[in-house]
């Protein structure tokens, strides 16, 4: 059973089925408190629609914003220097230029015909060291930077490992 | 689908720290945190500080919110809650709140008007009790979409329909009164 207020909510929100239309439709014609009930729910819901919500004012909203800036740490930059001296371009250009050294000693060590100066022959476990170290860091770099893009949230193997 | 990205990102760029975001995160979530909170408050002054408190604490713990869900009703329930801890807290002060009102250094006749409306609107929300003003509050924001509240307040529709009923069924019988006062 349907009692007036709700009819006339359901009314306000679109929601009635052809029946209950009718009935709404005759209840407003015929019956004299249903319509100054139907009045009064109209302007509620109107003066709900108009004023329920506080539109933020500049003033409010431009507190809001001084108060989180000012409350917010400076370093909430996360551990910037760290990142920076330990961050993954370096480490990458540091790797790059490790493996380049060791491919141009192996190519030159202990020939002195192309190079102004004689570069040691490496020794093949530590190169090979060497080699493994720098190809992890370098795939880690990798997988730092393709987490941090996809995820966002990943703080980064780099920073895990730091 | 815009909106979900635009959600995500600036949500990215709060936990990197990015102070660039602060403005954006308080454009689109300044009023609807204050407006939650002023429901629950019916105190200007108590839901500015509410909300300025409970946007502190969303920022601080923005590393704990899971990107798979709604950054709003994430916000809704920070702002909740804060108000409801700034409730326990406050002292019975509606005479300072008309005080406020009468201070104000809005002089404009609509101004006036739309803050004498907007009192009265929050005499008539004292009648009701904090869930329901929030649910009420909140229906008018989203613009009486239901589905939103679902999303935000993890309500079943059901659930929403019955309070927001009861809610509105109490306004209406207070309503004729107040009416014939303003």
């Amino acid at each position: 059973m349907t009692t007036h207020d709700e009819l006339i909510w359901t009314h306000l929100d679109g929601e009635c089925s052809p029946e209950e239309e009718a009935m709404f439709t005759r209840l407003l014609e015929n019956d004299r408190s249903f319509r100054e009930k139907y009045y009064t729910i109209v302007t509620l819901d109107n003066q709900l629609s108009k004023h329920i919500n506080i539109p933020l004012d500049s003033q409010l909203r431009d507190r809001m914003v001084t108060s989180l800036l000012s409350a917010l740490p400076v370093s909430t930059a996360t551990t910037r220097p760290l990142k920076w001296v330990l961050g993954p371009g370096w480490l990458a250009a540091l790797c790059i230029t490790g493996m380049a050294a060791l491919a141009m000693a192996y190519r030159f060590g202990d020939d002195a015909s192309g190079l102004p100066f004689t570069l040691p022959q490496p020794d093949p476990k530590i190169s090979g060291m060497v080699t493994l170290i720098c190809m992890a860091f370098l795939l880690l770099t990798l997988m730092d930077q393709a987490l941090k893009r996809w995820f966002g949230k990943h703080k980064g193997a780099i920073t895990i490992l730091a | 689908m815009q909106q979900i990205s635009l959600k995500d990102d600036l949500a990215i760029r709060l936990r990197r720290g990015d102070r660039k975001a602060i403005p954006d995160f308080v454009d689109q979530y300044g009023g609807f945190m204050f407006n939650v909170c002023h429901k629950i408050l019916l105190h200007r002054a108590e839901a500015e500080e509410a909300a300025q408190d409970a946007l502190l604490k969303a920022l601080k713990a923005i590393e704990s919110f899971d990107a798979s869900s709604s950054l709003k009703a994430w916000c809704y329930t920070i702002a909740y809650r804060t108000a409801i801890d700034h409730q326990r807290k406050m002292k019975p002060t509606s005479d300072i709140e008309s005080l406020h009102f009468v201070a104000s250094p809005v002089k404009t006749d609509d101004n006036v008007t739309t803050r004498e409306t907007r009192e009265g609107i929050d005499r008539l929300l004292r009648h009701l009790d904090e869930e329901s003003r929030t649910i009420m509050g909140l229906f008018y924001l989203e613009e009486k979409n239901i589905k939103e509240i679902m999303d935000i307040t993890g309500l079943t529709e059901s659930n929403i329909k019955i309070k927001l009923f009861r809610a509105r069924k109490e306004l209406s019988l207070h309503a004729s009164k107040y009416f014939e006062h303003s």
